[in-house]
């Protein structure tokens, strides 16, 4: 594959799919600085993923693939650790620039809640809103169904009775 | 709330708006990140490498001009030739290694946790070379008659910078593969 032909696959699914990613980075991280690391992580998987596709998959569940195992190994040890932190920042600055857009109170709860489940949730939960099956996500995460199911059930148990809890108190 | 009113919040969401991407910067930064990965990884073995190297080679040809010749320098010279041959193999080992997990979630942290308890290793066996360093260095200050004052702040140098290398040890490499390890657990348990 060129260079040229990769560059083009890239900027497409960058195109097409950067509300995926977006969900993906707003459910795994909680700040701006990091969300632009872990969208440039993301970048980095993806664009490297590249040859490997296969249309075997479609191309929607390959990236949610890449995005999900990049956010759940990613360990917020990058500013810890990085010693050239405020040179990355300044090289860095601005490769996702936050629009002021309008914000859904209930939408920004349901962000919050499944901000506290911990990587593994947080990956199915975003799967099952998502609309894939038990199997495909049993087939993603690489685990039984029945495992799926068990995790989903509780996940669905933790998020009515948190709705309950935020529709009665308005918290 | 039912399940299905919170798909419904899910759905009616707009998230493409949410930020602008910066193209440039982005190509920018993923260069940054991916040479820094090399880099490091590279960087750790290639010293390790050269410095026993050096050292190893170094001993063993100052004592092929002493005229009483002590064993166990030699000894000692040996082994760190040989343990660089056993690092050098080690990442000829690594990079040919081909990619031979599944590719699902499972499977990447598998690699994942292979990769981080490597780079464990890698360094953990830089935090043990301080202390035959130590040891020689000590001993050869010792044996020309320096000073205890000399001698004493050039062990305490190095204790500094073994206990420095421990904690970036512990904190950084180990606690990375311990954390994907617990991830694994979750991910494997009901």
């Amino acid at each position: 594959m060129t260079e040229e032909a990769k560059q083009e696959i890239f900027h497409n699914w960058l195109d097409k799919y950067r509300a995926l990613f977006f969900k993906v980075i707003r459910i795994y991280a909680f700040n701006d600085y990091d969300r632009t690391d872990l969208f440039q992580e993301i970048s980095l998987q993806v664009w490297r993923s590249i040859p490997s596709f296969r249309a075997e998959s479609s191309e929607s569940t390959w990236l949610y693939r890449i995005a999900l195992n990049t956010s759940i190994k990613w360990i917020k040890t990058e500013k810890k650790h990085n010693s050239n932190h405020q040179q990355l920042d300044d090289k860095v600055a601005g490769a996702l620039k936050a629009n002021p857009v309008q914000t859904d109170e209930k939408l920004s709860w349901l962000y919050d809640q499944i901000g506290k489940m911990n990587e593994i949730e947080k990956s199915l939960c975003l799967l099952l809103f998502e609309g894939f099956s038990y199997k495909k996500m049993a087939e993603l995460l690489g685990i039984s169904e029945s495992n799926v199911a068990v995790k989903i059930h509780r996940i669905k148990k933790t998020l009515m009775s948190e709705s309950q809890k935020f529709e009665d108190h308005g918290v | 709330m039912e399940f299905e009113d919170l798909k419904k919040i899910w759905d009616n969401q707009n998230q493409k708006y949410m930020y602008t991407i910066d193209e440039t910067a982005l190509g920018k930064s993923m260069k940054l990140k991916k040479d820094k990965g090399i880099r490091m990884l590279n960087w750790m073995e290639w010293m390790l490498i050269t410095v026993k190297l050096v050292v190893g080679g170094a001993l063993i040809f100052k004592e092929l001009f002493e005229s009483d010749s002590n064993p166990f320098v030699y000894l000692f010279g040996g082994l760190l030739l040989i343990s660089a041959g056993y690092l050098y193999m080690q990442r000829r080992q690594r990079l040919s290694q081909p990619y031979d997990f599944e590719s699902n979630m499972l499977g990447d942290l598998n690699h994942a946790i292979e990769s981080a308890r490597y780079k464990a290793k890698i360094s953990y066996m830089m935090l043990l070379y301080w202390i035959p360093i130590s040891i020689i260095t000590l001993s050869a200050l010792y044996f020309d008659g320096e000073s205890l004052i000399k001698i004493g702040l050039t062990g305490l140098f190095f204790i500094v910078i073994f206990f420095a290398g421990r904690w970036e040890h512990y904190s950084c490499h180990v606690a990375r593969k311990r954390k994907l390890e617990s991830i694994k657990d979750k991910l494997l348990t009901d």
